[in-house]
């Protein structure tokens, strides 16, 4: 991501409707909604728009560039590279949903309870978060691919394993402020018990922020994810995946280009996207932010 | 300030049994049993099984096995690995310099021109040239390093295929070579390292830019280019350092794909060999060695801190 | 203290609670004594205001008092039972506490409609459907029922307090306690609350402990009046009473201070009026911890620390010299 590591923790509240529609209203966040509602739809539906079975060989034609028939050419196999690009976004929209969600459900659950709880527990999840934090993140991405085993599930499990850490920091953070606020002194004396006050009292609250910090690592779990598969680590072959594509193409890449240019342009669309989007939820739920960063990038 | 230091490196020693014991984990976590692995899943007796297990420890609880292993490991034994038969410190020995090569060259590359281009940035802040060279810096550390290399492959193998075709030298065979064949690859990693190195100078150039000293300095007439190159730079060094913990995980885990991309035979490599031939020694010796390196770099950069910085310089 | 006879509904016995505080700059933990061997007892239905200046020690009390804090030493008794029993019965006994905040706006959940901030203490005791309480107690506080949909900040100061106000009360509390709960008011809202409480006690029978700065607010309501100065209680009396003769230095500077626009008063101020600030409750003076500001120290005040001691009719205080401060204050009424 960017330059600014430590962004200040957007205040302002949530609500769903009024979440989306004001996306819709801020340009980049029309904008990217409507390349991720592209690529949703391709997730979903591409085999149907696809032109081939993605899997299919086809030995008249291997390495043929881009024609009427095969409009991004066909790889060493004689696949055709459309519609295995397309396939392939199922596993980066799947990857990225996937990872997210179960980076932002460890790390809200932990860093709530170490900020809730604090002492001992926080004392002791705290420090293994440090240990997580002595491995430089692909590092510990790969191994531990290499202790769950290969696959979607387990890639996106490992992706979110190391990006649960940020999440439980932010979380902690205002879960330690809402533990000392007024209404959570009300709740207690009102005799609220505790799994409820959590559920109703700290959870919403702790969320905006989550979920802007969750907008923001769309993309770099996907590209996390990327590099796996690049590096031999993702989903299974046949499965086309942009990363093992590009793996795989770059022993052609003087003689079939086409093979790593569809893919790159793919995860960079995708990657953009993602980065659009999050940006543009940051501004929504956190208009002090967006104000304090015009005056240093792009005028 | 000693008692500080001497704090700080308990700490870091901690950290590093920390990391260590969870390496092992990973190690003994990892689906399969070594025993299988060199024994051979069929035609081995039971007994030739146990046999091999008591030969490696196995056959004893894991704590003790991590004692074991940490002992042997500090005195560089990392065992042998039952896929090449060879001990696996020779192998780390032989590929160690490759990947520390790659790493320093780009810290001297990115810095060298990093830093300087930083600060021309930052001077013509937020003119034409300095928004367009940020967008595309911006897009060179957006992506990961893999298509950074493959991007360059795709541009180079057009204009300069000859630097793609040589696979790598060492420098003792023939220094042109290697320096051909390490060309590539430092390319690709220094690229985004650059990129970063510029951008965290150019911010941090900025904010210094607008500090009231510099605004008095200039108020009294100090030429304005010397204000702007020394005075600045001095008070805009400390973050850029702190920085270069941040830039390290990503140099480090840039190394792994760069050497994979072009088949290096550095630590990185040999990683990710190790894991598809689920070669255990050997993962775990290089995963410790990586995650040592960061854990200690980052403590150094954290005791070079306040050495930087004038205002912690008296605590 | 105690009536003879029957036990009070509540009764605080030589409260203290400690804080251990690392001083900015400073390496050590040093100790803060927040409240420092507080007794107080309330009677059902009454009314005990509890006054002092800032950070003398009134919320961490009222916390204390409440179960929101555990004491370091000493004990809060209801009907004779302590709240930090352990197992349901205490459980049972904290449940007897309402409490109105200090600060209006943070006292609701910002995500959450003023009705189920009003509605959660009954809800909490398995009651179902709260709706019809809800829009009864909002009446009764003088609140729209329609606000109930509203989310805390669609609600102005004196609205979000009068909803603290109904949920305080909702549940049927015995006991509320008000933490400076009309502080952050302005003078016509306060004098509303003010008669709003009455009018609430006077139908619902429940007891205040009514924290407040405001000397006059907690005249004006209070059935006993207890005074603060760093931790400790130095007099406690009857309203009334306590009106008529105050008797601790610290009480009538703090008296004279509220009768600041009369000129008469301004001149008999001269050596009453509270000189320089609050000592720190890290390290609080020797002997009398109001010597350091007091009009009438003497050496015997620094070296010898005054005991609460009743000066007749129940009025109690802690100062070596109570009946000579009172006697000035005889004389500066008599002048009027
Ligand atoms: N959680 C805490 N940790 C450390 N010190 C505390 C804590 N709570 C209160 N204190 C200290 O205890 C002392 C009494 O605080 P308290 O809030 O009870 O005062 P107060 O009389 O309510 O003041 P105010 O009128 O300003 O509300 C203060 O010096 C305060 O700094
Ligand atoms: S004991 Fe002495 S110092 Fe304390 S209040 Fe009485 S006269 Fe003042
Ligand atoms: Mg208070």
């Amino acid at each position: 991501m960017s330059t600014a590591p430590s962004a200040p923790l957007p205040k302002t509240r949530l609500r769903r409707p009024y979440l989306l529609d004001q996306l819709l209203r801020h340009k980049g966040g029309a904008f990217g909604l409507a390349i991720m509602a592209l690529f949703i739809l391709l997730a979903l539906f591409g085999r149907m728009v696809a032109p081939y079975d993605p899997n299919a060989n086809d030995y008249l034609n291997l390495l043929s560039a881009p024609s009427a028939q095969h409009w991004f050419g066909t790889d060493e196999l004689g696949r055709d590279t459309l519609s295995r690009v397309i396939d392939g976004s199922r596993i980066a929209v799947a990857v990225a949903f996937l990872s997210v969600s179960i980076a932002m459900a460890i790390g809200v659950l932990i860093g709530v309870i170490s900020g809730y709880f604090g002492g001992m527990v926080d004392s002791v999840l705290n420090r293994s978060q440090d240990v997580l934090f002595a491995f430089p993140t692909l590092l510990l991405a790969i191994i531990l691919v290499a202790v769950l085993g290969p696959g979607l599930f387990n890639a996106s499990l490992a992706i979110a394993i190391v990006y649960s850490p940020r999440f439980a920091r932010i979380a902690r953070a205002s879960a330690l402020s809402i533990k000392t606020s007024e209404y959570l002194d009300a709740a207690r004396l009102a005799g609220v018990n505790t799994p409820t006050i959590l559920v109703r009292h700290i959870l919403p609250n702790v969320m905006p922020p989550v979920i802007v910090l969750a907008a923001l690592s769309m993309s770099t779990a996907q590209l996390a994810y990327a590099s796996l598969s690049f590096l031999g680590l993702g989903v299974s072959p046949p499965q086309a995946d942009w990363g093992s594509m590009l793996s795989k193409g770059r022993d052609f890449i003087t003689i079939a280009p086409w093979l790593v240019i569809w893919p790159t342009v793919a995860l960079v669309m995708l990657m953009l996207a993602f980065n659009v989007l999050g940006d543009a939820i940051r501004d929504v739920l956190d208009p002090s932010h967006s104000s304090s960063k015009s005056t240093d990038t792009l005028t | 300030m000693l008692k500080m230091i001497v704090m700080r490196l308990l700490g870091v020693a901690l950290v590093l049994l920390a990391v260590s014991a969870l390496v092992f984990a990973f190690g003994a976590l990892i689906p399969g049993d070594m025993t299988s692995v060199i024994v051979g899943q069929e035609g081995a007796t039971q007994e030739q099984f146990e046999a091999v297990r008591q030969r490696l420890g196995l056959d004893k609880p894991l704590p003790v096995q991590y004692v074991n292993w940490l002992a042997n490991a500090l005195q560089g034994d990392f065992g042998t690995s039952p896929i090449t038969g060879r001990s696996v410190a020779s192998d780390l020995v032989r590929q160690f310099p490759v990947s520390l090569e790659l790493a320093l060259l780009t810290l001297l590359v990115s810095t060298a021109i990093g830093l300087p281009a930083g600060i021309v940035a930052a001077v013509h802040a937020n003119r034409r040239l300095d928004v367009l060279i940020r967008v595309t810096l911006l897009f060179t550390f957006s992506v990961p390093i893999f298509v950074i290399g493959i991007l360059l492959l795709l541009v180079g193998s057009r204009w300069a295929p000859d630097l793609f075709h040589v696979s790598f030298t060492p420098w003792s065979e023939d220094p042109v070579m290697h320096v051909r064949s390490m060309a590539m690859p430092l390319l690709t990693i220094a690229f985004p390292i650059t990129a970063m190195t510029m951008q965290m100078t150019r911010a941090s150039m900025l904010e210094v830019l607008h500090a009231p000293y510099v605004v008095t300095a200039r108020a009294g007439g100090v030429r304005e280019k010397r204000i702007e190159y020394l005075h600045a730079l001095r008070n805009a060094l400390p973050p850029i350092v702190t920085f270069i913990g941040f830039q390290l995980g990503i140099l480090l885990g840039g190394l792994i794909v760069v050497e994979q991309i072009f088949s290096l035979p550095g630590l990185g490599r040999g990683m990710l060999e190790a894991i598809n031939t689920r070669d255990y020694p050997m993962v775990t010796a290089t995963t410790l060695v990586f995650a040592t390196a960061f854990v200690i770099i980052n403590a150094l950069v954290d005791l070079l801190y306040p050495l930087l910085d004038p205002r912690q310089r008296g605590r | 203290m105690a009536s003879e006879g029957k036990t009070p509904l509540l009764q605080v016995e030589n409260l203290k609670k400690q804080f251990h505080v690392r001083s900015r700059g400073a390496r050590d933990i040093r100790l803060l004594r927040a409240v420092d061997g507080v007794s107080l007892h309330l009677e059902a239905g009454e009314t005990l205001g509890i006054v002092g200046e800032s950070g003398c020690g009134k919320s961490t009390l009222a916390r204390l008092t409440v179960g929101l804090l555990q004491p370091s030493e000493g004990r809060v008794l209801i009907d004779g039972g302590d709240i930090w029993e352990p197992g349901a019965a205490g459980r049972e006994r904290r449940r007897k506490f309402q409490m109105v905040f200090q600060n209006p706006s943070g006292s609701m959940n910002p995500r959450r409609t003023v009705g189920a901030s009003v509605a959660e203490p009954l809800q909490a005791k398995g009651v179902r459907n709260t709706a019809e309480a809800v829009e009864r107690m909002l009446t009764l506080v003088g609140l729209d029922p329609a606000l109930a949909t509203r989310k805390p900040h669609q609600l102005s100061g004196g609205q979000q307090q009068r909803a603290s106000i109904a949920r305080a009360l909702i549940a049927d509390p015995a006991i509320v306690v008000h933490d400076e709960s009309i502080a952050s008011l302005d003078i016509s809202l306060q004098a509303q609350i003010l008669n709003l409480l009455l009018d609430l006690q006077e139908d619902l029978g429940t007891s205040y402990l009514f924290i407040s700065h405001d000397l006059a607010a907690v005249q004006a309501i209070s059935h006993r009046v207890i005074v603060m100065y760093l931790g400790e209680v130095v007099e406690a009396s009857a309203a009334e009473e306590f009106s008529g003769r105050p008797l601790h230095p610290y009480s009538v500077a703090l008296r004279n201070a509220t009768l600041l626009p009369d000129p008469a008063h301004e001149r008999a101020r001269g050596d009453t009026a509270l000189r320089g600030d609050v000592p720190s409750p890290m390290n609080p003076p020797s002997g009398c911890r109001f010597h350091t500001r007091c009009p009438l120290a003497t050496d015997l005040c620094a070296q010898q620390k005054p005991l609460l001691r009743d000066a007749g009719r129940g009025h109690l205080v802690a100062c070596h010299y109570a009946e000579a401060g009172a006697g000035e204050v005889a004389t500066q009424e008599g002048a009027l």
